[in-house]
């Protein structure tokens, strides 16, 4: 299980805040998808900032592992081997390269009309984006409601939010950097 | 004075207990078969209970209490969100159901949060149509205690529940229930429900005694019962058209097109919209009746 972190309130309310994160992540799956997550509130301000750092066991899927990819002429080759990254690949490439620059030829073989040696390092999958996307879902129904000033910090492998009902302050990036260093540990 | 009582037993005979009632001056107010059993929701007097008992035990049945009967609770939450329903709000009405309250679950427009909190003055008008109200907050003290000092204008006895045990200066506090991921079941959860429904049991009570002290001109059972017959308004198994309350009825019926009608009911040999003021509901279009008592009647 996660190490989940309270604290700034009263022991009491520390304490239901903390059973209350880890039934909720555990009901939504995502138990085991953090490494640690610290919650701060300041209830005098108000605002609640929440740190959390995920686990790194799974990498991202690149367009290498899932596809043969070698120059023709002067355009690039793509071979896609699984099936189900079919539209995630045209996505990410009409994204990058834009639709003029690729063309389907066969249903699992895509030209880029270009020659491009980073095009096997596009990150076609990545659980770690979907894991964010879910836990900030979550989060919205741990936090109190009603605190919908919101200020995101996002790293590779976490972010940390933090939720009032005011205009930002001074304070609220002093705590984050606190935050920052705790969950970098 | 009429209390409120539900026969749980078979379907078998229960007729017999039906007339039983009716002989002794108790007024039937629902009946729900479910397959071979049935549940009788009945009023009686209190001192005819023990005659009624006699023949429930031959035909193997149950008499309970239903305390909270005759009454139409609000719980209110500070929003309707996921952050506050199922669970505990929800768990609470289920919980008062039991003991035969009809609830409404009341979100607020602006409940939540702790610079931006409101109540307004529509929505203490709501709450303040029902017997009493339940007002379920979240787990952090100081945000309960900004929060409680906008309801003690309100009249109507009242719970407030929160997270932390104890809270020094707020009256009718519950702690204990606060926030909740999961349906509230266990030993403990159970005996903070029940200290609600205590609480709240012995506040109603005190409001039951003044009424005593100064009757109502008519019960709220006879004029739901004389609302039912004179214009054809019997419930089905799914929808119960007259609530009761502790001072009159609630006919959710459309108050355009029945208001009229409400006061034109007869109670023995007096006019309804006579001994009662006839209002229309804040919350939705139904009729709010009020019984008027024994001494402003004599007073005009």
């Amino acid at each position: 299980m996660m190490d989940i972190v309270v604290r700034g309130g009263s022991e009491e309310e520390n304490e239901s805040l903390k059973k209350l994160t880890e039934n909720t992540l555990k009901d939504s799956g995502l138990g085991k998808k953090q490494k640690k997550m610290v919650i701060i509130t300041d209830i005098g301000i108000p605002a609640f900032y929440v740190g959390v750092k995920f686990k790194k066991d799974v990498e991202p899927i690149i367009l290498d592992n899932i596809s043969m990819i070698r120059e023709q002429s002067n355009k690039t080759r793509i071979q896609i081997n699984q099936e189900r990254y079919y539209d995630q690949v045209m996505e990410k490439l009409w994204e990058i390269y834009g639709k003029d620059m690729v063309e389907q030829s066969e249903r699992n073989v895509i030209y880029l009309n270009k020659k491009d040696d980073e095009v096997k390092n596009i990150v076609i999958y990545d659980l770690t984006e979907e894991i964010r996307e879910r836990t900030i879902d979550v989060l919205w129904t741990i936090l109190p409601e009603g605190f919908k000033v919101r200020h995101f910090k996002h790293f590779d492998d976490g972010f940390i939010l933090v939720a009032t009902d005011i205009p930002q302050m001074q304070e609220f990036y002093n705590t984050i950097d606190e935050i920052e260093k705790e969950i970098g540990e | 004075m009429f209390k409120m009582y539900v026969y749980k037993g078979g379907i078998y005979r229960h007729d017999e207990i039906i007339e039983q009632i009716e002989d002794l001056g108790g007024i039937i107010m629902q009946k729900t078969p479910m397959q071979t059993e049935i549940d009788i929701v009945f009023a009686l007097e209190e001192v005819d209970k023990e005659h009624l008992e006699k023949l429930s035990k031959k035909l193997r049945g149950e008499i309970l209490d239903i305390p909270f009967g005759d009454m139409e609770i609000a719980i209110v939450a500070p929003s309707l969100s996921r952050h506050h329903l199922p669970h505990p709000v929800c768990d609470l009405s289920e919980f008062l159901r039991r003991y035969g309250s009809t609830t409404n679950i009341l979100g607020l427009a602006r409940g939540y949060g702790k610079t931006i909190f409101q109540i307004s003055d529509k929505e203490k008008r709501i709450i303040s149509e029902h017997d009493a109200a339940i007002f379920s907050y979240g787990i952090f003290k100081e945000c309960i205690m900004i929060k409680e000092k906008e309801i003690r204008t309100l009249t109507l006895p009242y719970v407030i529940c929160g997270g932390p045990k104890n809270i020094e200066g707020v009256k009718n506090y519950i702690g204990n229930i606060g926030r909740k991921s999961g349906r509230m079941k266990s030993s403990d959860d159970i005996k903070t429900l029940e200290n609600v429904k205590n609480m709240l049991l012995e506040m109603v009570d005190s409001k039951r005694e003044e009424i005593n002290k100064d009757p109502l001109i008519s019960p709220p059972v006879y004029v739901k019962r004389a609302l039912e017959q004179q214009l054809d308004l019997e419930g089905t198994l799914g929808d119960n058209p007259i609530v009761l309350h502790l001072d009159g009825v609630r006919v959710k019926k459309s108050f355009e097109e029945y208001s009229d009608k409400v006061a034109d009911v007869k109670i023995g040999d007096y006019r309804l919209g006579d001994i009662s003021t006839i209002t229309k509901s804040n919350m939705n279009d139904t009729v709010i009746v009020k019984m008027r008592t024994k001494s402003e009647m004599e007073a005009d």
